[in-house]
Formats: structure tokens, C-alpha cells, sequence
């Protein structure tokens, strides 16, 4: 046991170094700046029953309890035909990771001539096809191309029937091919050097090391279940109306705790509706589970281990486990408000470890296509981040990613690779939640379309969707134990609100203004240091008379000044 | 692969002339000195304490201990060339000047913004360092370059008033950086001539010159620190030039960059930020030295000290260079946790894995080892000066492969008790396991760690470990270094002679060198491109001018080549003339192997196009020396003692390093001790002693 305990751990460091390099070879190789600098993917590997072992350290965050299933449907659909260098494909909602855009390659790993596991590497492609319309299309059919499960390479020789259907089919076809080859990289490495270990370890399957690693991260997170009284934590949302959908959008979410299970109940949640933003209950799945994980055993290396322990429950047809032909295009906007669901409920038992709203959730999204003056077409994908919820010791981080895990791209790529210009990006003066702990700022963002000498060739068309959580809107970016809200949001088009997820044609000169809201603060703000107040007004995160009404602090801007001189 | 024999290289000083080249490299707790002769070949190594505040005060320290000991007659004078972690230290202790930023109107936060993403996915309370210059000190100005390189003039009015404003408040640099200034720098310098005329004092970092290319934030924190480090580099530079002129000590001064290259003090003066990872680069220029030597044409220089250890692949005799690099993390080792630095550096890799990284067991019941180092205080367990948590130093001790008499040349008696106290309680007991097998396992554990770190390493560069050398250094390096090779499959380890000081050795043997590269875009098929064979014309006049380099030159040439779309590019070496199908076919096929190393197959079908040319010149030989190998002390007595490989004890021989004469050979299990380190020799490994002093270790493979 205790050798073993050396020894599992030399096993489990080296198969994350594994995955890692996989991920490296995606990243080094990918033709697109949705891997290169947007980091949207993930790469795991999986036992021959479909358990999954690990996954790389950078990873999308949703997709904890997801990619397993998927990994299970591929088995039982191939299984008896697979050979040693096969790949396959697909991009099902239901199946993978809940919209289109998202590609899945799996290959199943031979050692020696035998079937050992599994490796998935998942990855957001520019383009899928379709209306590109964010959350406006009615069904899946509008959204893109829907790959079903086949065979991308058959036994190594690429299945050429469905790279031309594809490719015909998307209006990035040479990103999307491009990316598609680096997943093929992960996935061989992942045979690689997944075979290396088990010529280096001749005693070892990838089975008998996954029941360890399984059995030992299932025992932990139990533990950490027991640390938590059982019964039953609630929590509610309204969602603001969104697109074709005029109504507000109930979720409603029961944990029940048990002696070592919790299970997640979403009974009472919103029937599907007629804007995109359904999910299938898999990705919804994801970001509650990843919630709980983060919550009960951050350090654990991710395994199916992990969430062995918990079960989860949304009605059949809800917006929450929508069917078929539901659009999913924009799932995140209702899926990412899971997590903040999570942490309310269990703030009372686990108020030391819980996190206030943060601004990003859910993630914003502009997309930005036309010609470019030299003629090239581009397609230009932006998403900026509010600010993060604070906890009971550190203010939030301003603008930073959550429940989402994707990287800015950077404004000089963006520029270069199309006809936006950008105006600004700079935090947003007061939009931090007050808090005895402060919630993150958020930022304001302006661009327009390129003028000049670089002006488009024709029109722009924009699809943007911000945040929809102003202070008085249904559901604000809440503070917790007493924090205040988040602030600051809004959405213009030439100084005008533009709906989110809206399609609209811009001409050259014209602006895009988004304000992203702050993240939520932590305990009451009447408590916070005041120095620290102090310091956030001479930083120019918070106003002085902010400074007054919101923590009680009164500065006398004189003094402020004369502090500034001596600093 | 050419040879090089240092006993074989021509004597090129004259007689009665003394020729004494001096290599000192500053580092956190010491200051080391390695001065040869090139007239007797005589080598003298020396070690000071670091001063942190004046660090030219232990380099007058050290020459004149040198000078005390007659070395280079009366009055010494050397060629200097110097290393320092000044400019790391300063970043991670946040001990640079105040600084101010001026940037583009609209964009006063993405300094502190960053990438938006966190590092580690569950973590629910992610850490970021705090951006080098505060809000208040980070100041917009109107105007703005755009992608085809026009421009909206820089506000002058508006920024001299930030400057004065600046001075108000005792800033002493200025960090300039405006987006696409790479493409059209005009702004940038505009702004630098204002501040100049407004306080000529204040010390300019503009970002063009510091990155020349896109991606605004990484540019933007590397300008940053770049002016946040100069006060106080110029100033120590200043210092070290005027008390050396003082006494006439130093002939030429020179320093080394993070990419390897040897420069004149005034680039590290204007550009200090290149310094950044000088230390570690004069390192792996001594194990580049070595490999040439004994012919090895792959190389993993490995060095291990008390909280690090880094590796590095040479691959026949050239580094690799990365942009990618960050310093002050503080999630340590976790990338994306620290300051972003995008010059070019040394491709190494640093993994938290030292003497002094403490083992525990973690939340799961398994043992883990690191990244949290006891440091030197309170130092592991077997110092004896407080610390109570088990180390890897401790387990070495625990397993009799570092003996608690001869540490340091029995200067500092280690504690072994101390040492298996502290695995009890905190390993062995919590396992139910002997105290031994823990150390075993703590042993084991590191040694994976920094197994996994390499393959990573070496397969991002399609190496296969088995086909590499290991040479090792450092205080801990030698201790760990069979074993690292053993589950590596590595089957040859070099430990040269003075591992304690090769950074310091290393700045006398790297070749001086120079290289400019151009970004550029052909498409390419594998025909002749007469158009690269014309660039290349131009960039080789201009490299070998720029070099600065008298003498004989070796000049290589490499194309990049990436498929269209793809960013990373397969570097090619390729030396014939472009004007031929010959050359242009050679490149194709020099892609095609690589990429099948790391991808698996010879590419991705598409179209592929030529991204950067470089061209590198060097001295032609970095061996202008002649040097004597160690004079063996036949007297030093040879002892026994027990150590555990694994489960087996066994009595190996206790030899002293200094005993051995070129030619000897030791066969497994030994111990050769030295002042400041321990070769382990496994069961079965033979060494035999080079003509260099080395110790050549040829590994067994079963383990």
C-alpha cells in the first residue's frame, strides 16, 4: 500500500505530463486563434472502459462529467471495428459538448496490438456553417453542420468522403482542416507516450492504474462530501428574457446532500425556449459539477474519480436538458449561471470557500465578419471579461474569466486580422461589488469598424452579446454575505442599446460600446479596511463617492493628492 | 559534428604576455569567479559571499583575493565577461525604481488586465502578481498607430505634463508602449525625445526596441520591467565599470545575455531585461562547451541546486530559444502565474524539484515532493538551523548518498539524525513505512518529477532521450544525476570538473556569437528560391558587421517553415545556395522529418511557406585557451560506507574526486566526493575520468 502510494503518484504525475504534451502539440501546431490564443479546448485520456484518467492542466472548464459519456457512446458505437489508428469524429450536441461549434477527434490507443484506452481531444472551431447567429436560430438545423459519430481516419488513411463534406460546408475551411490535423498531433501523441509508460512500466495497464487513481480521488471527494451537514440547499434564479423569448427564466436548484453523495436537482427550471441558448444536459452537467469540484477538492487531479459521487437531475425538455432539435448555440448563457447557483445554496455551510457572482458569467461574445481592405474575408471572434466575485480573503481579480476558462485574444492580433479597430479597453471605475472584500472591476470596451486606408470592403456583420446583468436587472451580479452587487453593464451600437445576440451590418466609422460588470463583494462593505478603501480611490477604482456611500469612508480629495505626492 | 579538442587548440598568446580571462557570476547566495590563464592554461576558482546591496563590492572582493595570490603578475588585468540574477532577483523581490507607464489613449489597464484567464482551472481563488506599476502611475496619451503602419501623431503637449507629473512624484523610468509600434515605431520615438527634453534624467524603455513584434500584452510587461530593472542595472553597471577602471583591473567587460550571446556592457545597460536569465544561460553555454568537447551531439544540461533544478537540450551544439517565459510566479512552476517575458531567451526549463524541496503526504494519502523548498533557511532538516520538514537533501542523507561528515568539504556537519527524524514523522510513519523505503520514495518521486518535466521538454524538441548525454551540475545535480539518466534511459552522464561554478566557467567558453533573424512570408514548394538566396546576402553583410566579431567565422543559415495559417514554424538548418533546387528540396525534407518527430506524420497537406530567415555568426572557435586538466592528489585516502539503492544496502567505495587522474576508471556502486557536490554511481555504472577531468558515466540500463 504504501509503495503503491509512491508509485501511483510517479504513474499519475507522468500521464498528466502526457496529456500536457498533447496539448502543447495542439497548440503549437493549430491554425486558428481559438486554440492559439483563445485556448478553447481540451485533451483527455481514458481507460479502454471509458473512464477518464486525466485531462490537460489548460482546459475549457465545462466539461467535467462530459467528455466521459461521450467517450462511452463512441465505444459502443465502434466497438468491434476499431483499429489501430483509427479516429473518429463528431460534433452532436447530445452526444459531445453541446453545440456545433465544438469538434470532437477520439482515437482509441493500441499498445502492442491491443486496445489500452482513449484519448479525446475537443476543440471550439472558427466555423461550423449555418446562420452564425449566436442565439437568433430556431433549431440545430439553422446552427451549422452536424457531424454524427464516424470515422474521421479509418485505420490511419483519412476518411476523405467526410473532410470534403465538412469543409464544404464551413466558411473557415482552411482554419477548421488546420485545426482539425492538430487535434490528430494531440491524439498521437497521447498513443505515444501513453505507450512509453506502459513499456517503461511493463506490471501496468492503463485499467489497473486508472481503478487506483479512480478509487483514490472517489475516497477524497467523499470525505469532502462528509464535511458538509447533510440535507437538502436551495437556491433560485430568474434569468432576463432573451431574443425570440420575451419571458423570464426560472432555474431552480435543490442539493441534496447525503452521507456521501450529493445529487443536484434542477426540477422547477424552464421548459426549453425559442432562443439558442439551450443546453443539453450534459454541458449543464459540466459547469454544476465543475462548481462542486472546485468547492469541495480543488487540488485532486481531474478524474472520473472526482465525480463519482454525484448525480444530477434536469427534467427531460427543460432549457437545462433540452432535446432534440433544441438550438444550442449560445448554451453557456443559461448553463454558466450554474455555478453562482452552487455556491449560493451551499454559502451558509461552506461561507469560508465560496466565491460572490462573477461579472463574466455568463462569457460575452462578439463576432465580427467582412472583407478586409486587402481583400482577405475574416472572421474575428472577441470576448472580454467583467470582473471576478470576491471571497472571504482576497478581492476579486479584475476581468477575469469565470465559469469560462478562455484567454483574451489580443487586440493587435484582432486588428491584424480584421477591420476592427479598437477605441478602448480599460477597467471600469466603481464596478467592483462592494465588500468588506471587493468583487473584481469589470471593463468598457469600444471598437469600431476600421476607417481609411484599412476600411472593409463592404459591410461588417456584427453579432454581440455582452452581459445582461445591470443592478436592477432580474439577476445581478450578486455579492454574498452581505456583499453588494456588481456594476455597470450595457451594450450600444453608435450610442444605441443593441440587443443581445442581435445580428446587425455595420459600415466603416461605425461603434461598438460594451461595459462588463464588476464581480460581486464578499461580506458587508461598511466593514473593510479603510486604508484599503483609501488605496482603491487613489487607484481610481473606486470614487470618492463611492467611497462615502458604499463603505462609508469619507476622503477629502486635498488629501488624496498631497498622498499621491509623497507616494 | 566537429570535434573539438581543447588540448589540441593553438596557444594564440603571445609569449611573455599574460593573457588572464576572468568569468564571475553573480547569484543569490554566491559570487563565483573562474579566471584562466591563457598563457600557462592555469585555471583558479573562487567563491565570495553575495553583496545584495552593492554586488561590485564582492566581485573588488574576489580580485583582490586573486590579485593577493600573485595571480597575472603585479597588477591584474583581464578580459571580464559577467553573469549576474541581479535582474530576477530585483523582479521577484520588488526592489526595482518607480516606475511610469505611458501608453495608448483608451488603454491604461491592459497591463493589469493580462490574458483574462486563470491558470488553473479549479482553483476558485486564483493569485496574480501585482502589475509592476500601479494604476496611478500608468498614464494614457493621444494617439494611435494602426495595422498598415499610419499613424494619429503623439499629443507632445499632453505628454510632457504626464512626465513632469512623473518627476513630481520621484518616478526615475518611463515604460513607452503603443499599439503596432512594431510596425511603425515613429510615435514610440517621438515620445522618448520628449521625455528626454523634459527630464533628461529619466531613464526610456520603448517597446518597439525592447519586443519589436504584435501580441500587446506580453510586449507591454517585458517594456515594463525593462525600465522598472534599468535605474538600477545602469547604475550597478556604472558602479562595477568605474571601481574596476579604478584599478585597472579589467581589459574589456562584457556580459551575457539569455539567449547565450556575449555583449558589450551597453546593450545590457540599454536593454537590461535581456540579462534576465544570464546565469542559467552561462550554464548551459558550459555544458554546449563539454558536449563539443567530448563529442556528444545531444546534450540535456541538467543543474540542480537547493530549489530548482533546470534542464536544457544542446542539440549538436545549439540551443534552442523561446519567447515564451515568465519570471516571479506566484503559483510557482504553474505558467501563466507570473510576469510574462517576451525577449528571447534560453529555452529552459525550470521545475521546482531541489535539495531543499520538502516531501510530505498530500490530501489523497500519496507522498509528494515540492515545489515548496526549505531554502537555505532554515534549510533541510539535517542543517540543523530550525528546519523540521524532510527534504530531498535529507532523504540523500537518510540513504548515505550525501555523508553528513563531508558536506562541503566537512565545513558544515550535517545532522542525520535530524534528517531521519523528520521522514518519520511526516513520510515514514503516516505510510507505516521504514524510514528508508520513505526516503527511497522521496528520492524516486523527485526523480520522476524531473523525468516527466524533461520528456516534456525534450518532445516539444522530437528528442528521445535515450539518444542524449546528461550533464550535470550544481550543488545537488551530480547527487541526482544517474538516477534522473537511469529513468530517463539515458545512458551516458558527464560530470565536469568544478560543477559548483559552470555558469561562471561557462561565460569564458561561450563563443561569441551574434545573429539576426527577419520575418517574412514565401510560399514554398520545395523549388528554388533565388529571392531567399538575395535576403539571406543581405542579412549575412549585415550580421557579420554587426558582430562585431575580428577573426574567422563560422555562419549558419536557417529558414522556418510552417504550413499557411500556422503560427509555431519546424526551423531548418540548411547552408547551400537557394539559387539551386537542391537546397530548397533539403529544407522540405528537413521539415518533413521533423514534423513527422513531433506530429507523427510529414505534414499537414497544405501549403507551406518560409516565415523567418536567421543567420547566426560565431567566433570560430570559443576554445582560445589552453588549459591544464586537475592534477590528481594520489594521497587522498579512500574510505567505505552503506548506502540503500532501493531495497538493497550496499558497501561502495568512498572516493575523493580529487584522487582521480585522467584514464582511471570506477566501476558501481561509488561515491566520488567533492568539495561541493557527490557523484552517485550506481550499481553497475561505469566512469572512466576524460582528459578533461570529466567524469564519464556510462548508465546501466536495468534499474
Amino acid at each position: 500500500m504504501s509503495v503503491e502510494s509512491i508509485r501511483l503518484s510517479v504513474l499519475w504525475n507522468r500521464l498528466i505530463a502526457t496529456v500536457d504534451e498533447a496539448a502543447n502539440g495542439l497548440v503549437r501546431s493549430c491554425y486558428s486563434p481559438n486554440v492559439r490564443e483563445y485556448h478553447d479546448y481540451c485533451v483527455g485520456v481514458f481507460d479502454r472502459k471509458g473512464r477518464l484518467l486525466g485531462h490537460s492542466t489548460h482546459t475549457t472548464s465545462g466539461f467535467i462529467g462530459v467528455i466521459t459519456p461521450l467517450v462511452q457512446d463512441l465505444i459502443r458505437i465502434f466497438s468491434g471495428a476499431m483499429n489501430p489508428g483509427d479516429v473518429y469524429i463528431t460534433n452532436d450536441p447530445w452526444m459531445a459538448t453541446g453545440h456545433l461549434l465544438d469538434v470532437t477527434l477520439a482515437r482509441p490507443l493500441f499498445h502492442r496490438g491491443a486496445l489500452v484506452g482513449f484519448a479525446v481531444c475537443v476543440v471550439h472551431h472558427s466555423d461550423i456553417g449555418g446562420r452564425m447567429s449566436d442565439i437568433e436560430s430556431r433549431d440545430v438545423y439553422e446552427e451549422g453542420i452536424q457531424i454524427p459519430p464516424l470515422k474521421y481516419l479509418d485505420a490511419g488513411k483519412e476518411n476523405d468522403g467526410v473532410v470534403q463534406l465538412l469543409l464544404r460546408n464551413v466558411r473557415t475551411p482552411h482554419k477548421v482542416n488546420g485545426d482539425l490535423h492538430a487535434q490528430r498531433s494531440a491524439l498521437h501523441i497521447c498513443e505515444r507516450s501513453l505507450g512509453k509508460i506502459l513499456d517503461d512500466y511493463p506490471g501496468e495497464t492503463i485499467e489497473g492504474i486508472a481503478d487506483r487513481i479512480i478509487a483514490r480521488s472517489e475516497e477524497s471527494m467523499r470525505s469532502a462530501i462528509r464535511s458538509i451537514p447533510a440535507g437538502t440547499y436551495r437556491s433560485s434564479l430568474v434569468l432576463p428574457p432573451i431574443g425570440r423569448h420575451p419571458h423570464p427564466i426560472p432555474l431552480v436548484l435543490a442539493i441534496e446532500v447525503g452521507q456521501d453523495r450529493i445529487r443536484l436537482d434542477f426540477t422547477g427550471s424552464s421548459p426549453e425556449i425559442a432562443a439558442a441558448v439551450n443546453s443539453p444536459i450534459n454541458y449543464a452537467k459540466g459547469y454544476a459539477y465543475y462548481a462542486l469540484k472546485q468547492l469541495l477538492d480543488p487540488h485532486i487531479p481531474n478524474n472520473d474519480g472526482c465525480i463519482a459521487s454525484f448525480e444530477f437531475f434536469a427534467p427531460p425538455g427543460s432549457v437545462l436538458n433540452c432535446t432534440r432539435p433544441a438550438p444550442t448555440w449560445g448554451r453557456s448563457v443559461v448553463s454558466h449561471y450554474l455555478p453562482e447557483m452552487v455556491f449560493d445554496a451551499l454559502s451558509g455551510v461552506l461561507a469560508d470557500r465560496v466565491i460572490a457572482v462573477c461579472g463574466s458569467a455568463p462569457a460575452s461574445s462578439v463576432v465580427c465578419r467582412g472583407r478586409r481592405y486587402d481583400g482577405q474575408d475574416f472572421l474575428a471572434l472577441q470576448s472580454d471579461k467583467g470582473g471576478y466575485g470576491a471571497s472571504a480573503n482576497i478581492d476579486g481579480k479584475d476581468c477575469l474569466c469565470y465559469p469560462h476558462n478562455v484567454a483574451n485574444i489580443p487586440i493587435e492580433i484582432t486588428e491584424n486580422d480584421s477591420a476592427v479597430v479598437y477605441l478602448r479597453k480599460e477597467l471600469l471605475c466603481d464596478s467592483g461589488g462592494p465588500g468588506r472584500r471587493r468583487g473584481g472591476l469589470g471593463q468598457v470596451v469600444e471598437f469600431k469598424v476600421a476607417e481609411g486606408s484599412i476600411a472593409p470592403i463592404g459591410d461588417v456583420i456584427l453579432v454581440a452579446r455582452g452581459s445582461p446583468r445591470g443592478e436592477d436587472s432580474l439577476c445581478p451580479v450578486n455579492g454574498i454575505l452581505g456583499g453588494k452587487s456588481g456594476r455597470g453593464t450595457s451594450l450600444e451600437l453608435n450610442g444605441n442599446p443593441l440587443a443581445h445576440g442581435s445580428t446587425s451590418r455595420l459600415k466603416s466609422g461605425d461603434r461598438v460600446r460594451l461595459e462588463l460588470p464588476g464581480g460581486g463583494g464578499y461580506g458587508d462593505p461598511r466593514e473593510r479596511e479603510s486604508e484599503r478603501v483609501i488605496a482603491d480611490v487613489r487607484d481610481g477604482r473606486v470614487s470618492i463617492e463611492a467611497a462615502r456611500t458604499d463603505y462609508g469612508v469619507t476622503i477629502d480629495p486635498e488629501a488624496l493628492t498631497h498622498h499621491l505626492a509623497e507616494a | 559534428m566537429q570535434r573539438v579538442d581543447p588540448f589540441a587548440c593553438a596557444l594564440k598568446t603571445k609569449i611573455g604576455q599574460m593573457t588572464l580571462r576572468l568569468g564571475v557570476d553573480i547569484g543569490g547566495t554566491f559570487t563565483d569567479f573562474v579566471v584562466i590563464d591563457e598563457g600557462t592554461g592555469a585555471i583558479t576558482v573562487d567563491k565570495c559571499l553575495t553583496t545584495p546591496r552593492h554586488p561590485e563590492e564582492a566581485i573588488l572582493t574576489g580580485i583582490g583575493r586573486m590579485e593577493a595570490r600573485d595571480l597575472g603578475g603585479a597588477s591584474f588585468s583581464a578580459d571580464i565577461v559577467h553573469a549576474t540574477t541581479l535582474v530576477t532577483n530585483a523582479i521577484i523581490e520588488g526592489k526595482g525604481a518607480a516606475t511610469g507607464l505611458v501608453t495608448t489613449e483608451g488603454f491604461r489597464d491592459l497591463l493589469e488586465m493580462g490574458r483574462e484567464s486563470r491558470y488553473y482551472v479549479y482553483d476558485l481563488e486564483p493569485q496574480f502578481p501585482q502589475p509592476i506599476i500601479p494604476r496611478s502611475l500608468r498614464r494614457t496619451v493621444h494617439e494611435r498607430t494602426f495595422v498598415d503602419g499610419t499613424s494619429i501623431p503623439l499629443d507632445e503637449d499632453e505628454l510632457a505634463g504626464i512626465v513632469r507629473d512623473f518627476q513630481r512624484q520621484g518616478v526615475r523610468a518611463i515604460a513607452v508602449m503603443f499599439l503596432h509600434s512594431y510596425r511603425n515605431p515613429a510615435n514610440e520615438l517621438r515620445a522618448r525625445d520628449v521625455i528626454r527634453t523634459v527630464a533628461p534624467d529619466m531613464q526610456v524603455s520603448l517597446s518597439h526596441q525592447v519586443v519589436s513584434r504584435p501580441r500587446e500584452y506580453e510586449r507591454l510587461s517585458t517594456t515594463v520591467l525593462d525600465a522598472y530593472i534599468k535605474p538600477i542595472i545602469s547604475g550597478y553597471i556604472d558602479r562595477l565599470q568605474e571601481r574596476l577602471d579604478e584599478r585597472a583591473y579589467a581589459k574589456s567587460l562584457s556580459m551575457m545575455l539569455s539567449n547565450g550571446g556575449i555583449s558589450p556592457i551597453d546593450i545590457a545597460k540599454d536593454y537590461p531585461i535581456q540579462l534576465v536569465e544570464s546565469g542559467p544561460a552561462a550554464g548551459v553555454e558550459a555544458a554546449r562547451y563539454y558536449g563539443n568537447v567530448l563529442g556528444l551531439d545531444r546534450v540535456l544540461a541538467f543543474d540542480m541546486g537547493g530549489t530548482t533544478a533546470k534542464l536544457c537540450l544542446v542539440r549538436d551544439g545549439k540551443v534552442g530559444r523561446t519567447r515564451d517565459f515568465e519570471v516571479a510566479r506566484v503559483h510557482r512552476y504553474r505558467k501563466g502565474s507570473g510576469y510574462p517575458i517576451a525577449v528571447q531567451v534560453y529555452d529552459l526549463l525550470e521545475i521546482g524539484a531541489g535539495g531543499g524541496s520538502i516531501a510530505g503526504i498530500d490530501g489523497l494519502g500519496l507522498l509528494a515532493v515540492g515545489p515548496r523548498s526549505a531554502g537555505s533557511e532554515p534549510g533541510p532538516a539535517c542543517y540543523g538551523r530550525g528546519g523540521t520538514r524532510p527534504t530531498v537533501t535529507d532523504a540523500n542523507v537518510v540513504l548515505g548518498f550525501i555523508s553528513p561528515a563531508s558536506f562541503l568539504g566537512g565545513e558544515f556537519v550535517l545532522d542525520g539524525e535530524a534528517a531521519a527524524c523528520a521522514i518519520d514523522i511526516h513520510v515514514a510513519a503516516p505510510l507505516g513505512i521504514s524510514i528508508e523505503a520513505a526516503a527511497w520514495g522521496i528520492l524516486d518521486l523527485v526523480t520522476e518529477t524531473m523525468a516527466s518535466a524533461a520528456r516534456l521538454h525534450l518532445a516539444e524538441h522530437g528528442q528521445d532521450p535515450s539518444r542524449c548525454a546528461l550533464i550535470a551540475t550544481g550543488g545537488a545535480g551530480p547527487v541526482h544525476a544517474v538516477a534522473l539518466a537511469r529513468r530517463l534511459e539515458v545512458p551516458t552522464v558527464v560530470v565536469p570538473p568544478m560543477p559548483g561554478v559552470m555558469s561562471a566557467f561557462g561565460l569564458l567558453v561561450a563563443r561569441r556569437s551574434f545573429e539576426i533573424s527577419r520575418a517574412i512570408r514565401i510560399p514554398f514548394s520545395g523549388v528554388a528560391i533565388p529571392e531567399i538566396e538575395r535576403m539571406f546576402g543581405e542579412i549575412e553583410v549585415e550580421t557579420r558587421a554587426r558582430s562585431g566579431i575580428t577573426g574567422q567565422m563560422v555562419i549558419e543559415r536557417y529558414v522556418e517553415i510552417r504550413h499557411v495559417g500556422q503560427e509555431s514554424a519546424v526551423e531548418v538548418e540548411i547552408s547551400g545556395n537557394w539559387e539551386g533546387a537542391a537546397t530548397a528540396s533539403a529544407a522540405l525534407d528537413g521539415f518533413g522529418d521533423e514534423y513527422e518527430r513531433r506530429y507523427g506524420r510529414r505534414g499537414d497537406g497544405g501549403p507551406l511557406e518560409i516565415s523567418t530567415l536567421r543567420v547566426a555568426v560565431a567566433a570560430e572557435s570559443g576554445c582560445e585557451q589552453k588549459w591544464s586538466a586537475i592534477q590528481p592528489e594520489h594521497a587522498l585516502p579512500r574510505s567505505q560506507r552503506t548506502i540503500r539503492f532501493g531495497e538493497k544496502s550496499e558497501a561502495v567505495a568512498v572516493i575523493q574526486r580529487g584522487a582521480l587522474a585522467a584514464g582511471d576508471e570506477v566501476v558501481g556502486p561509488a561515491v566520488i566526493e567533492e568539495r561541493e557536490s557527490t557523484t552517485v554511481i550506481w550499481p553497475g555504472d561505469r566512469v572512466v575520468v576524460d582528459a578533461s577531468s570529466a567524469l564519464i558515466i556510462s548508465v546501466g540500463l536495468t534499474t
